[in-house]
C-alpha cells in the first residue's frame, strides 16, 4: 500500500515583511530588510534598540473587542494567518472532528506577562489579572484557533525553540500520514519584541549590537555577521491529505514530502561540533522524503546571522550536500528571526520559491565567511529549475526540524 | 463613593467588556444571562474596578453575586469599609 501523500492547499503570514502573501513574498524577493528602530515599545534603555516588527496587522479584522481584549499579541497574529491560510485553501468541506490545530509558541503571551509581572511587583498580587494565565499560556494559540473554528480534532502546542514552526508542520503531517486527521492547520507565531525578551537574548551576546545601521544588522552567513534580528509575526500553512484535496478540486500549492526531527543532546544553546545533529536531520528528512540529495534544488536555511548557527549550519550543509553544491538562502536577512514562528514563515518563503522557481536572495550578505564552503543566494533573486526544497531550523535545546517540501508536478 | 456612581462605573466595564449596548445593563441585568457573559467577564469587570477605583476587589467576595446590582452593592460596602 502506497503511503499517504499530504497536500499543501493554504498559506498564511502575518510578517515583518508584510500580512498578505503578495507583499510577502515581494518584499523577499526585492531583497529588502525589515529591520528598524522598535516602535511598540520605547526602547531607549535596551542594549539593542531595533527589531523587525509586524505594522500592518490589525486584529480587529479578526477579533471581537471582547476577544482582542482577552488575547495577546502572539495568538493574535496566529489567528490572522491562520485564518488567511484557511481562506486561501476555499471550501473544505471537512468533518470537524478530522479537523486538528498544532501551532508552535517559544514563549506564549510574554507581553502580558510582563505586564502582570509589573502589576504584581509594584502593587501586589491583588493587581494582577485574572486573564493573565489563558493570555500567556503557550498552548493559547493553537486553543483559540481550534474554539474560533470549532475544530474538535487533535490540538496542541509545540515548543522547541526556534524548531517550533517547523516541527509543528512536520507533526501535523504525520497526523495526516497516520489517518487521525484529514486537514490541519499547522503554523507558529511569536510576539517577544518586549524588555525582557530583548534584554535577555542580548545578554546571551545573540542578538546584533548594529544599533545605528537597524537595515544592516541580519546577514546570514556573511563575514560580518555579529548576531540575529529579533522578529515577530506568524506562519500558517493548510496541510491536506492528497487525494481529498485533489477530489474537491483544491489548489496544491505543493507536497509535505519529508519531516527529519532529532537532538543534538549536546549544549543548551550552542549546536554540535560541525553541525553533526544538523546534518543527520537533513538527512532524515530526505531518507522520509525517498529523495537524494542531488533531488533537492535549493535549502532555505535556518540562517539566523549567528556566529555559530551559520557555521554549524553551513558545515552540515556540506556534509550532506557537498561544497557549494546547493544554492542555499536564508529569509532572515530580510524579516529577522521569528523565533517560533520562523520555520512556518520559512515554508511558505519555500513553496512560493519552488511554485515560481526562483529564490529569494540572502538579504546584506555581501561576502561570505571564507570558511563556510555554501553557496549562498544573495544580491538578486536566482531563478531555479523547480525542484524540491528542504527547509531548517535549528532551537536552543538542540532541536533540530527539517522539511522537505516538492513542487505540484500534477 | 455612592452606590450611583459605582452603577456608573460598572455599567462602563460591562459595556466595554461584554461589547453590549449601554441600555440593557441595568442594575438587575444578570452578567452572564442577559448581557453575554462568561465566566470570566465578571473578574475582567472587577478588574477595571479596581483601576478606577484603586481599591482591592478580592474575588471571593463577589461568590453569588450574579446582578450588576449586586456587585455595586459588595462594591460600596468594600469602598466604605476601606474609608472607615
Amino acid at each position: 500500500m502506497s503511503r499517504t501523500r499530504v497536500a499543501i492547499t493554504g498559506l498564511g503570514v502575518k510578517t515583518p515583511a508584510g500580512c498578505d502573501l503578495a507583499t510577502f513574498w515581494d518584499t523577499l524577493l526585492a531583497g529588502r530588510s525589515c529591520a528598524a528602530p522598535i516602535g511598540r515599545i520605547d526602547p531607549a534603555a535596551l542594549p539593542v534598540r531595533f527589531a523587525c516588527e509586524v505594522t500592518e496587522f490589525d486584529p480587529t479584522t479578526y477579533f471581537d473587542s471582547k476577544e482582542t481584549r482577552r488575547t495577546d499579541r502572539v495568538v493574535q497574529l496566529a489567528f490572522g494567518a491562520a485564518a488567511d491560510a484557511l481562506a486561501d485553501a476555499g471550501e473544505l468541506g471537512a468533518d470537524p472532528a478530522r479537523c486538528g490545530v498544532v501551532a508552535a509558541a517559544g514563549v506564549g503571551g510574554l507581553i502580558t506577562q510582563e505586564e502582570q509581572e509589573y502589576n504584581l511587583f509594584s502593587r501586589g498580587p491583588s493587581r494582577v489579572s485574572p486573564m493573565l494565565v489563558p493570555m500567556m499560556m503557550p498552548n493559547a494559540g493553537a486553543a483559540l484557533v481550534g474554539m474560533k473554528l470549532g475544530w474538535t480534532g487533535p490540538n496542541f502546542c509545540i515548543v522547541t525553540a526556534c524548531a517550533g514552526g517547523t516541527n509543528a508542520i512536520g507533526e501535523a503531517g504525520r497526523l495526516i500520514r497516520e489517518g487521525s486527521s484529514d486537514v490541519v492547520l499547522a503554523g507558529g507565531s511569536e510576539a517577544c519584541v518586549t524588555p525582557i525578551a530583548i534584554a535577555a537574548f542580548a545578554r546571551m551576546g545573540a542578538l546584533s549590537n548594529r544599533n545605528d545601521e537597524p537595515e544592516l544588522a541580519s546577514r546570514p552567513f556573511d563575514v560580518d555577521r555579529d548576531g540575529f534580528v529579533m522578529g515577530e509575526g506568524a506562519g500558517f500553512v493548510v496541510l491536506e491529505e492528497w487525494d481529498r484535496a485533489v477530489a474537491r478540486g483544491a489548489h496544491i500549492y505543493g507536497e509535505l514530502a519529508g519531516y527529519g526531527r532529532n537532538s543534538d543532546a549536546y549544549h543548551v544553546t550552542a549546536p554540535s561540533p560541525g553541525g553533526a545533529g544538523a546534518a543527520d536531520c537533513m538527512r532524515l528528512a530526505l531518507h522520509d522524503a525517498g529523495l537524494e540529495p542531488g533531488d533537492i534544488g535549493h535549502i532555505n536555511a535556518h540562517g539566523t546571522s549567528t556566529d555559530l548557527n551559520d557555521a554549524a549550519e553551513a558545515e552540515a550543509v556540506v556534509k550532506v550536500f557537498g561544497e557549494r553544491t546547493l544554492p542555499i538562502t536564508s529569509t532572515k536577512g530580510s524579516i529577522g528571526h521569528l523565533i517560533a514562528a520562523a520555520g512556518a514563515v520559512e515554508a511558505v518563503a519555500s513553496m512560493l520559491a519552488i511554485r515560481d522557481g526562483v529564490i529569494p536572495p540572502t538579504v546584506n550578505h555581501g561576502a561570505t565567511e571564507p570558511d563556510l564552503a555554501v553557496d549562498v543566494v544573495a544580491g538578486e533573486p536566482r531563478k531555479l529549475a523547480v525542484a524540491p526544497v528542504v527547509s531548517n531550523s535549528f532551537g536552543f535545546g538542540g532541536h533540530n526540524a527539517s522539511l522537505v517540501l516538492k513542487p505540484n508536478s500534477e | 463613593m455612592d452606590r450611583d456612581q459605582i452603577l456608573e462605573l460598572l455599567t462602563d466595564a460591562a459595556v466595554e467588556v461584554m461589547d453590549v449596548d449601554r441600555e440593557i445593563v441595568t442594575a438587575d441585568a444578570r452578567f452572564v444571562e442577559d448581557l453575554n457573559g462568561d465566566s470570566l467577564s465578571v473578574l475582567e469587570i472587577l478588574e477595571i474596578l479596581q483601576e478606577k477605583l484603586d481599591v482591592d476587589l478580592p474575588t471571593e467576595s463577589f461568590d453569588g453575586v450574579s446582578t450588576v446590582g449586586q456587585a455595586a452593592d459588595v462594591i460600596v460596602k468594600i469602598v466604605a469599609e476601606r474609608a472607615a
